[in-house]
């Protein structure tokens, strides 16, 4: 773990501070590791230093002070120290008492709910069948009172819609969340923050609200259409599919360079996205990852951009599937690679649209694309074609550094007008556009 | 595509206002499906067509625009940029606003022939435009990619006109004031003699303020060795004495009393000399001081002031004292010694003596920073009293090199109480002290880390404090980091800790240099 990573970890950037003042090996009376664990006494404002333990398989923290914040500042101030300072530790063969009978715990906890997961113990179909019938007739529910709200919608005009309070819109987005349907509750969030644009909606609210019908009456015959459309219907109304599910696809093993790492905070979770790409295979992968904000720690983060995961990626089912759940797989350093050339990803994606009406952002990588700038907007040119294209004021001009006004490849999320940026290859190494390090 | 503009206008006045299906498609497919739900009611026709449409224009389509819009390439760097390392050093010395730190990396990299990675340069353009003080040390490290960036951002043009850039000396005359000072001295080391020759063309149309602020930039630059600029700019430098502003006409004869120009040497020494007359006796000398009774007109090319009511250190004087006061800043007090025939040691102690010691001694201090007399400095800091100490190393700091400041910061240092004296303590003394010289030598830094550890082991600093101390980091010697760094990791001091946090950050960026 480098600093960057380790930075991810903190809660807030009060804590990195904060742990910022206790990275000096004084304040630690005690600093040993072993290949499991790190360890340390913090002297603290008590006459006894806190106790502060990290496990280095999957980020866990545990500390004797008593902070709310989770890692505490001693946590952080610990990995970072370990980064930072690895000479001030001494490696050590066996973990004194109050360390590993944490990692026992840990480890017996992580046991359980492994063997609950991959127990055979006999599933009472008939329960389950029973709450998936029940689940059905809730989602059922939600598709046909939104079905009646889009035709009271028609029938009325939009032109009433902006006039809507934000409120509106968030009361139908729980009522959906009550039928059990979060992927349409997503999309009345997404009307609500569209119409509350300052600019000219309608054209966009009409193709969302298109878009909208169109699932709503596909799912309405869901039992008629193909196994795979079937799954991304429930993808989309946001049936959720269990991970034991997804565990028994076939797996995928791969380099999967990880190019973009990102957290987005809303309705108070977090979601973190992370962009694969199989350096073999050529294939994209997603992995999505959700928390409380308070337990961001439990979310992937000892990977980012200029790491590769060799190992196993499992698809979840799906007409374009690109959400994964891990498997099996190792964290090391990407070194130089030079982007990949892929088929015409463009007319791909037109061609995808043409067989999922539903289809949402894709990533891609197009070379040979110079960076410009004209009419106040972004765009990538390739000498007599221009893309259309955007990314914050800092990434574009991170963008414009890195081409000098020569072409190269670029990484994005195309969604069917534009192509929002996130990385470029310089030469044969990859740079994600987001700082390392913002500004605190 | 028309029909779906159709659609939206229908959609947002509603199907109860405008039920209107005869719609014309764009394809006969789609009329044939349209043709299945003809009897469905109008709101399901409608999202029908709606959905239909939408999923139809958006299968299939192209999302490249036939338009050739180029931009000019950046020329290939002739140079190497920086390592990985400094890379990441920098970028966390962006996100922490270390602006010290990428003084000394830029300075770093100058010095060994790097440039700043590409991708670092977006953040610290920004960031020079944020603190000026960053623009000079970042332009020369910014490379050919940064001044392409530089040309393409209006924020960051002032950056990209660094030298070889043909347009900084006519972007100088329009830029505004603060950039346009950047750019003046940029224009002077490309086209010393272009520039001045523009200078003297815009002289008359600029203001008072602006004048002033032009002449103050390459004053500096003009040395008395320097014969050709001397015998250049003298001529120009007496027309300045003619200006209407009082503050150009004093600084144009401050420059020319440095450079030694003769009619203004003679002036100044006449102008001197009848203020001053040493008495000489059998048993003791004294020093007579007669200001002069009145203003004469012909003081003011000179600059001097007709009635100046307050000395620098604040005190409040009569208009004689005034007219001393100016006369003795435009002399070189060891020449002043010399032509009275004593040497300078005795003069302070004579002018400390008389009824206008105030204004004599600070119009010796005046003149000795404008004619950058060293000697001077010793001699006058035998007189000092504590209490004056501080200030007078202040105001001597921007006009001596270190070399001439560190024995005396030294002594100063060395004076000040170690510890604490109940809740009397000296570290922020000391601190104002340091700050007089860049670098402080060894003995310095250990008698000033032995004090700022025994008066601030343990304590809780507040943030001005703690800002001096991290960035005193930056004048400290870095052989000395090995010897302190234990100590001032168990001070227990956040202020004392920022100070060793930026030390050890230092001392890793000269490592990253040191192999080179």
């Amino acid at each position: 773990m480098d600093r960057t990573q380790i930075i991810a970890l903190a809660p807030d950037a009060a804590s990195v501070k904060a742990a910022d003042k206790l990275t000096t090996p004084g304040k630690w009376p005690l600093l040993a590791f072993h290949d499991r664990a790190i360890w340390g006494h913090c002297k603290g404002s008590g006459s006894t230093p806190y106790q502060t333990r990290i496990d280095r398989q999957g980020s866990g923290f545990k500390c004797s002070c008593p902070s709310r914040k989770f890692p505490c500042k001693h946590g952080v101030a610990l990995y970072l120290l370990f980064a930072e300072e690895h000479a001030a530790f001494s490696e050590q063969a066996e973990a004194p008492d109050w360390v590993s009978e944490w990692l026992e715990g840990r480890d017996s906890r992580a046991e359980k709910k492994a063997t609950r997961a991959a127990s055979d113990k006999p599933v009472d179909e008939k329960a389950q069948a029973k709450r998936r019938e029940n689940r059905e007739q809730k989602v059922k529910a939600g598709v046909e009172e939104l079905s009646l709200w889009l035709a009271d919608i028609a029938r009325t005009g939009f032109a009433e819609l902006p006039g809507k309070p934000y409120r509106y819109w968030m009361d139908l987005a729980a009522r959906m969340v009550d039928a059990q349907a979060p992927g349409l509750a997503g999309r009345m969030r997404s009307l609500g923050n569209l119409v509350a644009r300052g600019d000219d909606p309608m054209p966009q609210l009409a193709a969302e609200l298109a878009g909208l019908h169109l699932l709503l009456k596909a799912y309405g015959r869901i039992d008629e259409l193909a196994p795979q459309m079937q799954a991304e219907l429930r993808a989309q109304v946001g049936i959720p599919v269990p991970e034991a599910l997804v565990l028994k696809e076939p797996a995928v093993v791969d380099d999967w360079q990880v190019l973009e790492r990102c957290q987005v905070e809303e309705e108070n979770l977090v979601r973190q996205e992370s962009w694969l790409l199989g350096r073999k295979e050529q294939r994209f992968a997603k992995v999505l990852q959700f928390a409380h904000p308070t337990q961001v720690h439990g979310l992937a983060l000892n990977w980012g951009p200029g790491d590769v995961l060799s190992g196993a990626m499992h698809f979840y089912p799906g007409m374009n599937g690109l959400r994964v759940l891990p498997g099996e797989f190792e964290v090391r350093a990407a070194g130089a690679q030079a982007a990949p050339t892929l088929a015409d990803p463009l007319t791909a994606y037109a061609e995808q649209s043409a067989a999922n009406p539903w289809l949402g952002t894709q990533p891609m990588i197009i070379s040979q694309l110079t960076p410009v700038s004209a009419d106040g907007r972004q765009w990538l040119a390739d000498g007599t074609r221009v893309l259309p294209c955007s990314s914050s004021r800092a990434n574009w001009w991170r963008l414009l550094a890195l081409s000098a006004g020569s072409p190269l490849a670029v990484f994005g999320e195309w969604d069917g007008r534009q192509l929002r940026l996130l990385g470029a290859w310089l030469a044969e190494s990859y740079h994600s556009l987001q700082m390392a390090e913002a500004p605190a | 595509m028309k029909l779906w503009q159709d659609l939206v206008k229908q959609g947002i006045v509603g199907t109860r206002r405008q039920a209107d299906s005869a719609w014309q498609w764009p394809a006969e497919q789609l009329a044939q499906r349209a043709a299945s739900w003809q009897e469905l009611p109008g709101e399901q026709q409608y999202l029908n067509a709606l959905a239909l449409i939408h999923s139809y224009s958006r299968a299939g389509r192209v999302p490249w625009q036939e338009r050739a819009i180029t931009v000019d390439p950046c020329p290939q760097e002739s140079l190497p940029w920086c390592t990985g390392k400094v890379a990441a050093l920098l970028n966390r010395a962006h996100s922490e606003e270390n602006l010290p730190f990428i003084v000394e990396a830029c300075g770093l990299l100058q010095a060994h022939g790097q440039l700043l990675e590409p991708s670092l340069l977006p953040a610290l353009l920004d960031l020079a435009v944020k603190h000026k003080v960053l623009i000079t040390h970042i332009a020369p490290v910014l490379g050919r990619r940064g001044q392409w960036l530089c040309a393409l951002n209006e924020d960051w043009a002032v950056l990209g006109l660094g030298a070889g850039s043909e347009s900084v000396t006519e972007e100088w005359i329009t830029a505004r004031r603060s950039q346009r000072l950047v750019l003046l001295r940029q224009a002077l080391a490309q086209d010393w003699e272009g520039t001045v020759a523009q200078l003297k063309g815009l002289w008359s149309s600029e203001n008072a303020k602006d004048r002033l602020l032009l002449l103050q930039q390459f004053s500096p630059e003009l040395i008395p060795e320097d014969e050709i600029a001397r015998e250049a700019f003298t001529a120009w430098l007496k027309d300045c004495q003619q200006d209407r502003s009082q503050g150009v006409r004093a600084q144009a004869t401050g420059t020319l009393a440095r450079l030694g120009e003769e009619s203004t040497s003679i002036a100044i020494e006449r102008g001197v000399l009848a203020c001053l007359t040493v008495q000489r006796k059998l048993t003791r000398s004294s020093l007579e001081v007669q200001p002069p009774e009145q203003y004469e007109p012909d003081w003011k090319p000179f600059g001097i002031g007709e009635k100046l009511s307050h000395l620098p250190s604040g005190s409040k004087i009569g208009a004689r004292a005034g007219l001393l006061f100016q006369w003795l800043s435009l002399a070189d007090p060891l020449a002043l010694a010399s032509n009275l025939g004593i040497d300078m040691g005795q003069l302070l102690k004579l002018a400390a003596k008389s009824d206008y010691k105030e204004a004599c001694l600070l119009g010796f201090d005046a003149g000795a920073r404008l004619h950058g007399a060293a000697d001077y400095l010793p001699l006058r800091f035998n007189d000092i009293t504590k209490a004056e100490c501080l200030p007078w190393l202040e105001s001597m700091r921007d006009a001596f090199p270190d070399a001439a400041l560190q024995p005396l910061v030294a002594d100063t240092l060395a004076a000040l109480p170690k510890k604490r004296k109940g809740n009397k303590a000296t570290y922020g003394v000391a601190l104002r002290i340091a700050q007089c010289v860049d670098r402080l030598t060894e003995p310095m830094t250990r008698t000033l880390l032995e004090l700022l550890l025994a008066q601030l082991s343990g304590k809780h600093v507040y943030k001005d404090v703690q800002r001096e101390l991290s960035e005193l980091a930056w004048r400290l010697p870095l052989s000395l980091l090995p010897e302190w760094s234990d100590r001032l990791t168990n001070s227990d001091c956040d202020g004392l800790f920022s100070l060793l946090k930026n030390y050890q950050q230092r001392y890793q960026l000269q490592q990253e240099f040191a192999d080179d």
